[in-house]
């Protein structure tokens, strides 16, 4: 392992992808810091811009994007009170009140540390499971990889603020806007209605600019902010240092990372999930949990340590069995498609360095949004007074020339709005867009092994299917993943009677 | 507009849908139809659970929509993608930026001017100059 980590170390320190990385990070960190922008979107419409790119800076570029995105989120949740992103919202509970007192920058200073801390621990993990996990996933045959894509869109219950049927649902129909074209085995056109285009089917680009970039444009048009804001009392810390509370809440900055790693690693969960659990985890263990949401700095820590573990955390599924682990990382996924990179664990052993050097990028870029998060957030904070209605038309612009660029098609724009105007939709009637990206990136992985295990038994589906105890584990899983929303709610509900009592 | 009447629409909405795609699929052949036949029935299946659990459901919260501001720029953004192979990416990218901050009422004249202009300045250096590739061009050239 420690060779393939050097070989990464290689590859990655180039000047190139050093002028990426830091170009990736501070464009995460706008995009994060900026309400109604988000790191998922910033990289879906950088996607077709890393088409003519090397796979290693374009990726590193995305991986910055990811990081910086993550932390960026909390600019404005500390300071307005108005997150960036949805995982940042658990950093406003207490973070904004710090502000109110007159510590604003001891706020950013431990956003920005435990960031750091929550980033650098989950690329060890990744580094560390991955490549184990990728041996494990070499036993896989098409049964076992095919019960992974159903346990990958099962797991999409849990991206559904409103349930599960209608996570289960945003997953199905993104399963169903994959077969649109020829079928993977007798190449027979399907749902084409005669149209040439549609028989090549849909490119990802084009769904991935429409789920992501289009609804966002027409939310922030259609937001209109309002609201009294509180003003924030005069700086009372003069002379911030970084790390100043470690070692008084090391403990809570490395739990919370931990929390997020995990969390990451469960595919579909994203930073926003982390970030909650780990907050009530840091409250249910404090001495004093009457403080948090007053400006309680172990607030602050455990929700950006956990939402900023997500990053490598989500690396680990993608890159062992190509299912993201959050919606940052299926837009990632869609620049590996773009470059012709089949993710699995073959791409350990075929593309060693680039995978390793994308580790490294993910840890550098850790660095990077370190310096530049700490200090550069009041400068970037002037950047959020942009006018959403010109930010807008700016994003849907900028969506529309990346689809096109990808092979000169306006077919190509014309799918990403009919998507866009119906991802917006699907958004505000609570079905997930992240879910329908996941269903439609795993439909080709389920289908090609359904077929693939049906053809080598002769068409029986018990004995392709049901064969092998790594079947009967990701069934299991399966199961789990479906049934946890239930037993979570019942045991809410338990605990909510106990009180009430 | 009541979350609840939403999802009625939506549930039979789906339902017709996938009717209507399950009907389709019997002119294909039998591998390109499998998938297709078990994903429609997965979303006919889980759309009337759905459907079933907002009707016995009587609370439901509201989802509110700006309607005109939705449908101004849905309108304005269907007529971009729609000229773009008349006016080419430059000429429709110019009216659309300044058709959409005007409706939008953005009324200082440097902004009108400088963001179209500088953006599609910006697009010609990375998407031509750089990375070498072709915007549309309009029906003229």
């Amino acid at each position: 392992m420690i060779e393939n980590v050097m070989l990464g170390l290689s590859a990655i320190l180039t000047v190139e992808n050093a002028c990426f990385m830091v170009l990736g990070t501070i464009i995460g960190i706008l995009a994060g810091a900026i309400p109604g922008l988000s790191s998922t979107l910033a990289i879906s419409l950088l996607v077709p811009v890393t088409f003519v790119m090397d796979p290693l800076p374009a990726l590193a570029m995305l991986a910055g994007i990811y990081n910086g995105g993550m932390y960026g989120g909390s600019i404005s949740s500390v300071l307005f009170n108005v997150p960036g992103a949805a995982s940042a919202a658990v950093t406003a509970f207490d973070g904004h009140p710090m502000t109110l007192q007159g510590r604003s920058a001891r706020a950013l200073e431990l956003s920005v540390s435990a960031s750091f801390t929550g980033g650098a621990i989950s690329v060890i993990a990744l580094v560390l499971l991955s490549a184990p996990l990728a041996k494990f996933v070499l036993m896989f045959g098409p049964a076992e990889y095919f019960w992974v894509a159903v346990f990958g869109i099962s797991i999409v219950v849990s991206l559904s603020s409103e349930g599960m049927i209608k996570g289960l649902i945003a997953g199905l129909l993104g399963l169903l806007a994959a077969q649109v074209g020829m079928d993977p085995a007798t190449a027979y056109p399907r749902f084409d209605f005669g149209n040439v285009y549609m028989s090549g089917g849909f490119q990802l680009t084009a769904i991935l600019l429409g789920m992501f970039s289009i609804p966002s444009a027409i939310s922030l048009i259609e937001e209109t902010i309002s609201g009294h804001v509180e003003m924030a009392a005069e700086e009372k810390e003069k002379k911030v240092k970084l790390f100043s509370y470690f070692p008084r809440y090391w403990v809570n900055y490395i739990r919370s990372a931990i929390i997020g790693v995990i969390v990451g690693i469960i595919p579909a969960a994203g930073g926003n999930i982390a970030s909650f659990i780990a907050y009530d985890t840091s409250k249910k263990l404090s001495k004093h949990p009457e403080t948090y949401g007053k400006g309680e700095p172990e607030g602050i820590i455990a929700s950006e340590a956990a939402n900023n573990g997500v990053t490598g955390g989500s690396f680990v599924p993608l890159l062992t069995m190509g299912i993201p682990g959050s919606p940052s990382a299926a837009a990632i996924m869609g620049a590996f498609m773009v470059q012709g990179l089949v993710l699995g664990p073959q791409l350990f052993t075929t593309n060693t360095s680039l995978v390793y050097g994308l580790m490294w990028a993910m840890f550098i870029t850790n660095f990077v949004m370190l310096i530049a998060g700490f200090y550069g957030a009041k400068i970037v904070s002037k950047a959020l007074n942009v006018d959403k209605e010109v930010l807008a038309p700016l994003i849907f612009v900028f969506s529309a020339i990346g689809c096109y660029s990808m092979r000169n098609s306006l077919f190509d724009v014309r799918v990403m709005i009919i998507f866009g105007i119906i991802g917006y939709f699907m958004k505000r009637f609570g079905y997930p867009a992240a879910a329908f990206i996941l269903g439609y990136i795993l439909s080709s992985l389920l289908e090609s092994n359904l077929l693939r295990a049906l053809s080598l038994t002769g068409g029986d589906p018990f004995a392709a299917l049901f064969n092998s105890k790594l079947s009967f584990l990701m069934i299991g899983l399966t199961v789990l993943s479906l049934l946890t929303p239930y037993f979570t709610s019942w045991l809410g509900k338990r605990k909510q009677a106990k009180e009430m009592k | 507009m009541k979350m609840r009447t939403a999802d009625i629409f939506a549930s039979v909405l789906l339902l017709v849908m996938c009717a209507l795609g399950f009907a389709e699929t019997t002119k294909f052949t039998q591998s390109a139809a499998m998938l297709p036949r078990i994903t429609f029935g997965c979303i006919a299946v889980l759309s009337l659970i759905q459907l079933l659990k907002v009707l016995t459901k009587k609370e439901s919260k509201t989802v509110s929509f700006n309607w005109p501001r939705i449908l101004k720029i849905m309108g304005l953004s269907v007529a971009y993608v729609l000229l773009l192979p008349v006016l080419g990416y430059y000429i429709d990218t110019i009216l659309y930026i300044v058709a959409t901050m005007f409706f939008f009422r953005v009324r200082n004249k440097w902004a009108l001017i400088c963001v179209p202009v500088g953006f599609v300045v910006f697009v010609y250096f990375i998407f031509v100059r750089v990375l070498g590739l072709n915007p549309p061009s309009p029906f003229f050239m």
